[in-house]
């Protein structure tokens, strides 16, 4: 829908600045709100940007879209919003950022990122035939139709040199398990999840149509995802087009294969370890339980929650192409180096994650604190890994 | 606005905390209420005492007006910048600088929030007085030096009765504690010194900047009880005297930590009931009241439940046409709420407005009917609310309007609607509270002209340059 099919929800909006504040702890949830401070940061104020845009007393321009970008889709405003405007929330986001697409008022990095994904697939312009490399080496093989899973790694596992370990870790913990899976290696694409929530739905549709077309080739039945972000791409948006696949995230199968006693975790971890709920893991798929039963199994891991867990997570800042634009980045108050002085007053050591997005952003959230000798920052499957012995 | 000006601000608080873009300062032009939007020049996030001093100080230097703001959710136009300049963001001032329990205070900076100071106490056994209109991401500042009203009235008062201490900004740029923290390393109460907050509560933000605030803090019981009843009185004579006259008689009994009442339509929209309402059913009541006591155990919250109980059938006995009912859902939301807003879009458009009162309760019944001849008039829901506070008997008498902000039609109607509110508060001894410019105007009319003239020499000695939130206070 275009931004002025919404202008009669934009009053469902009280303007009562309850997306400003987490549940009943009311401790700050808006990663854009923290990192620049002002009204049109929040949820309430870009309901009135929106009306004063379709209204005309507000003129479209590169710093409006600015505003409009700097926000990572993370959902924690339509957490706390008490009214029915929830459900309108997001999909007002989506229309003002394809507002900017259709004015041409996006940022180079924004536009660098669409112009990549459209033209080679991912958004470092790297090589396709790249694509499979971070599995060089282990025993994971091209997806077959006799396997169960087809392991979607997505962009980030596949070229970031993070990621690529954290898929590989997965992947050797699957194997561990005796799970039946492949890769599409070349064949897979961006999952689009980013160029819709940069407001490029166009592309979105492009980049699944290819992977939907993938998969029916090759009869994919079930998928697991590396990222969160391909896990909610696929959940929500792919079956409009076609797609009939079952999608879980790793750590659900991951957390069914330790609970059936399919991984050998005797070995422990005996570290306080804090986890990080990845947005469109927990708030925006409900996904709370699996990470956490993982962690739970692991012998001697003693694990702490921060203060904002849960569907009160505070997101780290790289949702939404932020990842890649880094529009939320600069200062202190930046979400990723605030949560990880959150994690750190939690008492924790190790601050786990679950998806590669979140990995990378607060990896280097830590650099930045200085934390590197007290908190590392480690994939829950990596974590499991560390536990198996030998 | 000035490229100047600009990087002055820009050297205080860092280029990223000032901002000039039309988008942004937007955002701080309105609120939900009818009040007349307004763009200011400059929007500015302060985060230390030292940067509002050098705001104000540049401020007074070029003339420019200052707007203290910190939620962004008040429903009084009191933050909407009326002659531009710059609004002074303070929520990321947000500290809880200490909470002493022996003593029983906390002290907060302006963005502490509602919700925010009850999470911080509850675990240690201590609780506030809630501001009860505005929602938990409120901050708890501007709703005691506004003399709001609080979700314990019956027992505390109004809030600002709450205050034991605040440091201010004054418009030359000076800070200054008041109350006994100007002497002593405690914030314990606004006496024995000579008291000198009263220059900065109720001003509406135009004599200074309030940048810590001292308040009481008690423990937290943990026992709870609520008695509803409903009053079958009529149309003609909503809310009769007699039924005044008990309500004097159950706060005077000093039971209940809250004593409130709602029209029935109030009621209907808090339910979720959409406008227009079908007439009231004749087995409903024109108002449901609710008393709330709390107790630090069963046997006292108990005597306190029966005690309250009692005094309800003795009134019944006596002809008051009550009846025990169950307590409404705006009775039973716990403090602080997320959802103080929401019954904002009963006829769509999500706006809403009000004008609140402190009046005596022996005149409410003159203030219900003549209130809700106005709603009736302009072809709005009726809604009052009505909150007994502590001292002498009196108390909130408020007329809440849900309308649509994009229809001009409801917004012109509400206009006219506050002002002939105004005067039925008046009409009836009340006085507006966190009043719009109109209304303290309308005041000043009736008011002593000597008490009027001394405000605006206190307002000329304080802030001579007139920049402290210019157009408040009809003065």
């Amino acid at each position: 829908m275009a931004l002025e099919d919404y202008r009669d929800l934009l009053h469902l909006c009280r303007l009562c600045g309850n997306c400003r504040q987490a549940g009943t702890t009311y401790q700050a949830i808006c990663p854009a709100g923290e990192r620049f401070g002002f009204d049109a940061y929040y949820s309430r104020g870009r309901a009135i940007l929106a009306q004063k845009l379709l209204d005309g007393e507000v003129p479209w321009s590169a710093s409006v879209a600015q505003v409009i970008y700097r926000c990572s889709m993370c959902g924690g405003c339509v957490e706390q919003c008490p009214v029915e405007y929830r459900d309108h929330i997001l999909d007002i986001f989506l229309a003002l950022r394809a507002a900017c697409i259709d004015r041409s008022l996006i940022s180079p990095a924004v536009r660098r990122f669409l112009e990549s994904v459209y033209a080679t697939g991912n958004p470092w312009k790297a090589l396709p035939e790249r694509r499979g490399d971070w599995a060089a080496g282990t025993a994971v093989p091209r997806y077959a139709p006799e396997h169960e899973f087809l392991y979607f790694v997505g962009c980030v596992g596949s070229y970031d040199p993070r990621g690529m370990q954290v898929a590989r870790a997965v992947a050797e913990v699957m194997l561990a398990a005796g799970l039946s899976f492949g890769i599409l290696g070349s064949d897979e694409v961006c999952d689009g999840n980013e160029a819709n929530l940069l407001g490029e739905e166009g592309l979105f549709e492009f980049l699944a149509t290819r992977n939907i077309e993938t998969m029916s080739r090759l009869a994919v039945r079930k998928v697991v995802t590396l990222s969160p972000h391909s896990y909610h791409t696929m959940r929500k948006g792919y079956p409009h087009l076609g797609a009939g696949f079952l999608v879980s995230h790793y750590t659900q199968v991951l957390r069914d294969a330790l609970t059936a006693g399919r991984l050998d975790v005797s070995g422990g971890y005996r570290r306080r370890v804090t986890y990080h709920d990845p947005c469109l893991l927990g708030r925006q798929n409900g996904e709370y339980d699996a990470p956490r039963a993982v962690l739970q199994g692991i012998p001697g891991l003693d694990l702490v929650e921060m203060p904002r867990n849960r569907e009160h997570s505070f997101c780290c800042g790289g949702g939404a192409g932020n990842f890649y634009a880094g529009a939320l980045d600069g200062t202190d108050r930046s979400p990723g180096r605030i949560r990880t002085r959150e994690a750190r007053e939690a008492g924790a050591d190790v601050l786990a994650v679950a998806c590669p997005s979140c990995m990378t952003m607060l990896e280097d959230a830590v650099k930045l604190e200085g934390l590197e000798e007290r908190l590392a920052v480690k994939d829950v499957a990596e974590i499991l890994k560390e536990a198996m012995p030998g | 606005m000035s490229n100047r000006i600009q990087m002055l601000l820009e050297q205080t608080v860092g280029p990223d905390r000032v901002s000039t873009d039309p988008h942004t300062l937007e955002c701080y032009a309105c609120d939900a209420t009818v009040n007349p939007p307004a763009t200011p020049d400059y929007a500015v996030l302060a985060t230390t005492v030292e940067q509002v001093q050098a705001i104000v100080r540049l401020a007074g230097a070029e003339r420019i007006p200052v707007t203290p703001a910190v939620g962004m959710s008040s429903t009084g136009g009191l933050t909407i910048p009326v002659q531009g300049g710059i609004v002074l963001d303070l929520h990321l001032m947000n500290r809880t600088l200490e909470i002493n329990e022996d003593i029983g205070y906390a002290i907060v900076e302006p963005g502490v929030t509602i919700g925010q100071i009850d999470a911080e106490l509850k675990p240690r056994g201590f609780w506030v007085q809630i501001p009860a209109g505005p929602p938990g991401s409120a901050g708890l500042l501007p709703g005691y030096i506004l003399h709001g009203y609080g979700h314990l009235g019956a027992k505390f008062g109004i809030n600002s009765e709450q205050i034991t201490g605040m440091e201010v900004v004054l418009p030359s740029g000076e800070v200054t504690r008041l109350g006994a923290c100007a002497v002593s390393p405690h914030w314990f109460h606004r006496t024995p010194l000579p008291d000198l907050m009263g220059l900065f509560l109720g001003w509406q933000g135009t004599t200074g900047i309030v940048t810590k605030l001292g308040v009481n803090i008690y423990p937290r019981p943990g026992f709870k009880a609520m008695v509803g009843w409903g009053l079958f009185s009529n149309h003609r004579d909503p809310l009769p005297e007699r039924c005044a006259r008990f309500l004097i008689k159950l706060q005077r009994a000093e039971v209940a930590h809250d004593i409130s009442g709602h029209s029935w339509g109030a009621v209907q929209i808090g339910r979720g009931r959409k406008w227009p309402l079908p007439p009231k059913p004749a087995d409903e009541p024109e108002f449901f009241f609710s008393a709330t006591a709390y107790a630090f155990s069963e046997e006292e919250l108990d005597l306190k439940r029966r005690t309250l109980e009692a005094l309800i059938q003795e009134a019944r006995a006596a002809g008051l046409p009550i009846a025990t009912s169950d307590v409404t859902d705006r009775a039973k939301t716990e403090m602080p709420t997320r959802y103080s807003l929401r019954y904002s879009d009963h006829r769509g458009g999500g706006g809403l407005d009000y004008i609140g009162s402190i009046t005596p309760v022996i005149n409410w019944p003159q203030g219900v009917k003549r209130l809700t001849e106005v709603f009736e008039r302009y072809g709005f829901t009726p809604y009052v609310r009505l909150s007994i506070y502590r001292g002498t008997v009196q108390g909130m008498l408020r007329a809440l309007v849900p309308y649509h902000r994009s229809d001009r039609a409801d917004v012109e109607a509400v206009r006219r609607m506050n002002r002939e509110f105004v005067e039925v508060v008046l009409d009836c001894g009340g006085l507006v509270y966190k009043a719009p410019a109109f209304a303290c105007e309308a005041m000043w009319r009736r008011g002593d002209p000597n008490y009027v003239a001394l405000l605006r020499k206190a307002k000329q000695m304080l802030d001579p340059n007139g920049i402290m939130n210019p157009g408040r206070l009809g003065l």
